[in-house]
């Protein structure tokens, strides 16, 4: 089974139906680029496949547990970083803290912050924050995992050390969604670009 | 305070998590409470229920600024709850945690920190409220300083001694909520 698969999903919002008929499939152990200008739909689009908001036609089907990474990363603001990331296999997943604690400093080291395992969230920079909360998707091992506009609060460095992070973690077999309006962030990194304009999609060659 | 803490912790998740009816039915639990003095709550519960149930004096009084306290805390708690950025919710959510351990896990200790400094506001000011309940014929630190102040004939050393013990009492607890409040800072 493909880890996300849309058909004909359309979302209201407030009276004005911003996402009409969208269908697209994500294949495993692939990153596709969700890309459209402002106001597109992009965001809701993830919402609603992680369950956060209603669609109002159509039908979304995943493969396992979906995790999210959002725009303004929300880590959890009385937690360490390292908590942050061992909370949910805890109290989740059910496993040892222990092990979930050592699983939670190797998933740090893998995005490249484990030296930055006991900070706060407001001790660490943007790019940091963004780097502990993917590791805190990744430590639910989810199926799939959504990325909303990852690369907003980031300079040309940082962008590029994300679109590598991000290469490895597909090579590595990980499912990955990014909403984004970077469309050179989206060649960088992205197996696929799926465009969405005016709430209706289209999809465009691969880069 | 204890009897106040764990009831308007109730209250408030109540207020926040229940169905409509519930919401509805301690919202006007709030307002009543609020609403009217609570040297009027402690004449009902003492002498207004005695033809019903009569109430050891210590009882209505230790019942009387529980429940009157359990609705201030209740609104602090409440919207200290509603102060949690909707964002660390659904990051919670999309992790898989249930709705109960969002509230213990996530939302509850920090609501906890918004709420410290009301709360403690609150402590010193029952601990004040406290000297009302001799109109229900307990005999606590006021009313007992007014005998020995009668005994005497004056109030000046009672009165000082009596000011010296509340805020021996009130100090402290102050003390300790700011050491705690400047420890969350520091993390």
């Amino acid at each position: 089974m493909t880890p996300l698969s849309l058909a004909d999903v359309s979302v209201v919002r407030g009276g004005r139906r911003i996402v009409d008929n969208l269908s697209f499939t994500v294949e495993a152990g692939s990153l596709v680029a969700l890309m459209g200008a402002s106001g597109s739909g992009k965001t809701s689009i993830l919402r609603a496949i992680a369950k956060l908001e209603p669609i109002d036609r159509g039908r979304i089907d995943t493969a396992g547990r979906v995790a999210m990474v959002f725009q303004f990363h929300h880590l959890f603001a009385h937690m360490r970083a390292l908590q942050n990331v061992w909370l949910a296999p805890v109290h989740v997943l059910r496993q040892e803290p222990a092990d979930a604690e050592r699983r939670a400093r190797e998933l740090l080291d893998t995005v490249g912050v484990g030296h930055r395992a006991d900070a706060y969230p407001h001790e660490l920079s943007g790019g940091e924050a963004q780097r502990v909360a993917i590791a805190r998707a990744l430590a639910v091992d989810p199926a799939l995992l959504l990325m909303d506009e990852p690369t907003a609060s980031l300079d040309a460095a940082r962008r590029e050390d994300l679109a590598r992070t991000l290469r490895r973690l597909t090579a590595a077999g990980r499912t990955i969604l990014v909403a984004t309006h970077d469309r050179e962030f989206a060649d960088a990194c992205a197996d696929r670009v799926q465009q969405i304009d005016a709430g209706q999609a289209s999809v465009l060659p691969s880069p | 305070m204890l009897l106040a803490v764990a009831l308007g912790a109730v209250i408030a998740s109540g207020r926040v998590y229940g169905p409509r009816p519930l919401q509805v039915a301690l919202t006007a639990y709030v307002e009543l409470v609020r609403g009217t003095p609570l040297l009027l709550q402690l004449f009902v519960l003492y002498f207004g229920l005695a033809s019903v149930v009569q109430l050891p004096a210590f009882v209505a009084a230790l019942l009387g600024l529980g429940l009157n306290y359990a609705a201030y805390e209740s609104e602090i708690y409440r919207s200290a709850l509603e102060a949690i950025p909707r964002g660390q919710l659904d990051a919670a959510r999309t992790l898989g945690f249930t709705g109960r351990q969002i509230l213990l896990l996530v939302r509850g200790p920090q609501a906890f920190r918004l709420a410290l400094a009301p709360m403690t506001n609150d402590f010193v000011a029952l601990l004040k409220d406290s000297s009302l309940v001799s109109v229900i014929t307990v005999v606590e630190l006021t009313k007992q300083t007014s005998i020995f102040a009668a005994n005497i004939g004056s109030w000046v050393l009672p009165g000082a001694l009596c000011a010296g013990m509340y805020l021996a009492m009130s100090l402290p607890l102050a003390r300790l909520a700011r050491r705690i409040e400047k420890g969350w800072r520091r993390g």
